[in-house]
């Protein structure tokens, strides 16, 4: 949704418009404050121009001779009154214009007003200057000012940002914690504080009401998994004793005896099939708990140890190659079944004479086992129900799909390789 | 021995009655929640088999409630409520054992003899059949007074087939009895018959004669040798 790929926080957000914001009026304001300031400033100067204009026409008449305004203009640099020549007299006016200043040797802005007066019955002009404060000195002054006033308003709205913004938004933060805690197999439902803020108090109404729902329908999602389960195995177990019960036969014949044994071995199968179904429903419902800290290497160890003897039957060597305790965060069953899956495979689908080698690593578990000369096909290792000449008979065709979830629902990854000529290799990494 | 058997499904229950009643155990079923509260109040049991699923309520209620009168360690849970959490919790209220449906006969039945051992022949550990002492304790087998060697497999089995004298024990009841969960990935027999080779060899040099018989590739069945 948001144009910017990296999430920022809210309050940051904020902050950062609220500094352009003010950073913009501010900075307007000084150009502002400063035009606002020089024509008030103009003004004044030029009234004082005009006053000045009628004191000189009221000294006027009483100097003696025009010789006389030479040293009049001598002694003041600011006044410049010359008879008027050929010029045509000019209407009063006031202009701004810069000045070469011979004190301080550089251009000074002045005010400058130009009349035409009478002396002595003839026209003269009349120059009245009035020299301004610098410009720059004024404009450094404001921005100066206006700057101060900046970094005020700035720290001020930062340091109200963190800690007002801080406490106002706490609510949201705790709610944010609680839902990051919430797991949908926990005990008690969740219970979000009330907020005095409205909005919050909202965001926890809903939010509570959402979780809620999702902890009921997953609830009976369990409950239907239980009572699947129940359904189906109760059943398997009457058929199953019942059978048990029928090998007790004093006068069983050996053809019944092989009858019987078919059928045990397929209502064994239909268990094994059920249990694998039902543990993946629940591996799909998250019903496993996945924050324990399970140390693989005991694990491998004693499942290598409890397989040894299929593995010698089959006329498989079985390498362990483990290096690390490897921690993982996981589940200790789950851990164990994806383990004895692996190993399993690894074995039922084999060759005689052939080798198993287990790598164990801080960062990944390689099962890698010779077989069959040809890969699993590509994008279907962890199918379901695959049926292929690679399946080996009597498995359920469920064991790599068992895999795959209980990797996928403790975040570890599971990955398949083929190597040439017959070498399958699975890895469990978990870095 | 007195066993109550808490189980909704009657043809299951009739089951277990028909092959404990076989090994001597005096049965008793309940179908229903509030029948099973009764007879645990009224009756004293040597075990007690409980589902947990049951009409009128929880099974764990009916185990809380032995455990509140310190007679949960004479419950085995058999319930295909297979769940993790319940079988932890199950133990956690001091039920003695958990075997989820469906289970074997013979298992089942290895587990009540254990049971019934831990709880009634504290210190005298020695299952006797013939001229074979096995102390289950100490993991030892005698016969005839001389100790007999034998693997943990072996043992095992010999065990579970001790537990279930003049019965038979099917070869897919002792291949999970040996290796657990593993079992069920395998519909090789070959680690059994292995087992079941060397242990009637051991028990035959030993003196113990042929006490193992085959029954037609289906499993196997403990029988002294008339003398």
């Amino acid at each position: 949704m948001s144009s910017t790929p990296r999430p920022r926080k809210l309050l940051l957000r904020t902050l950062r418009a609220q500094l352009a914001y003010a950073g913009l009026v501010l900075v307007a304001g000084t150009f502002l404050f400063y035009y606002v300031l020089r024509q008030l400033y103009f003004t004044d100067v030029d009234d004082a121009l005009v006053l000045r204009r009628e004191e000189v026409m009221k000294k006027l008449p009483l100097v003696p001779a025009p010789a006389d305004l030479a040293l009049w203009m001598q002694l003041d640099r600011d006044l410049e009154i010359r008879p008027l020549g050929a010029e045509a007299p000019a209407p009063e006016r006031i202009i701004g214009e810069l000045r070469y200043d011979s004190l301080a040797h550089e251009l000074e802005p002045y005010r400058t007003l130009i009349t035409t007066v009478p002396y002595q019955g003839r026209p003269y002009r009349l120059v009245l200057r009035s020299s301004l404060v610098e410009d720059e000195d004024l404009l450094a002054a404001i921005g100066l000012a206006q700057a101060g006033l900046l970094v005020v308003l700035l720290g001020g709205l930062v340091l109200v940002q963190q800690r007002v913004a801080r406490r106002l938004w706490r609510p949201f933060y705790d709610t944010l914690a609680q839902l990051r805690r919430f797991r949908l197999d926990q005990r008690t439902p969740v219970a979000l504080a009330a907020s005095s803020v409205q909005e919050f108090g909202e965001l926890n109404e809903a939010l509570t009401e959402l979780l809620s729902k999702h902890r009921r329908i997953f609830l009976s999602q369990k409950e239907f998994t239980e009572n699947a389960a129940h359904e189906m195995q109760t059943p398997l177990a009457v058929q199953h004793t019942k059978l048990e019960l029928l090998a007790q036969s004093p006068d069983l014949t050996e053809a019944q005896a092989r009858h019987l044994d078919a059928l045990v071995a397929v209502t064994q199968r239909l268990a094994r099939l059920n249990r694998s179904l039902l543990l993946l429903a629940r591996l799909e419902n998250q019903q496993f708990a996945t924050d324990d800290t399970v140390t693989l290497r005991p694990v491998v160890e004693s499942i290598a140890a409890q397989l040894a003897e299929q593995a010698e039957a089959a006329g498989l060597t079985i390498e362990l190659a483990l290096t690390a305790p490897a921690p993982v965060r996981a589940n200790q069953t789950l851990m164990e079944i994806l383990v004895s899956n692996l190993l399993s495979n690894a074995i039922r689908h084999n060759v005689a004479g052939g080798t198993i080698r287990v790598q164990l690593t801080a960062t990944e578990l390689v099962v890698e086992n010779t077989g069959r000369p040809v890969a699993l096909p590509v994008g279907q290792e962890f199918a379901r129900f695959r049926k292929d000449a690679l399946s080996a008979p009597g498995g359920v065709g469920l064991g790599l799909a068992i895999e795959q979830q209980v990797c996928d629902s403790c975040g570890l990854e599971l990955a398949y390789t083929f190597e040439a000529p017959n070498r399958h290799r699975f890895m469990v990494r978990f870095s | 021995m007195k066993v109550l058997i808490v189980e909704d499904e009657a043809e299951l229950a009739a089951s277990l009655v028909s092959y404990l009643q076989g090994e001597q155990y005096r049965c008793e079923v309940a179908a229903t929640f509030a029948a099973a509260e009764e007879k645990m109040l009224l009756g004293d049991y040597d075990c007690i088999l409980l589902d947990l699923t049951l009409p009128g309520g929880d099974g764990l209620e009916l185990l809380r409630q032995l455990q509140a009168r310190h007679k949960a360690d004479g419950v085995i849970i058999t319930s295909s409520r297979n769940a993790l959490d319940d079988r932890i919790t199950g133990l956690q209220l001091g039920a003695d054992d958990y075997l989820p449906k469906p289970f074997h006969l013979s298992e089942l039945s290895a587990r009540i003899a254990a049971l019934v051992r831990r709880r009634h022949f504290n210190g005298s550990n020695v299952v006797l059949a013939g001229p074979l002492a096995v102390d289950l304790l100490a993991r030892t087998v005698r016969v005839a007074g001389q100790p007999l060697p034998l693997t943990r497999s072996e043992f095992d089995l010999l065990v579970l087939l001790l537990a279930n004298q003049r019965r038979v024990v099917m070869k897919s009841t002792i291949a999970e009895h040996l290796s657990g969960d593993l079992a069920e990935h395998f519909d090789s027999f070959e680690p059994v018959y292995t087992h079941v080779k060397n242990l009637k060899r051991k028990l035959a040099e030993a003196g113990a004669g042929d006490c193992i018989r085959t029954v037609y590739g289906l499993g196997y069945r403990f029988e002294l040798p008339a003398a």
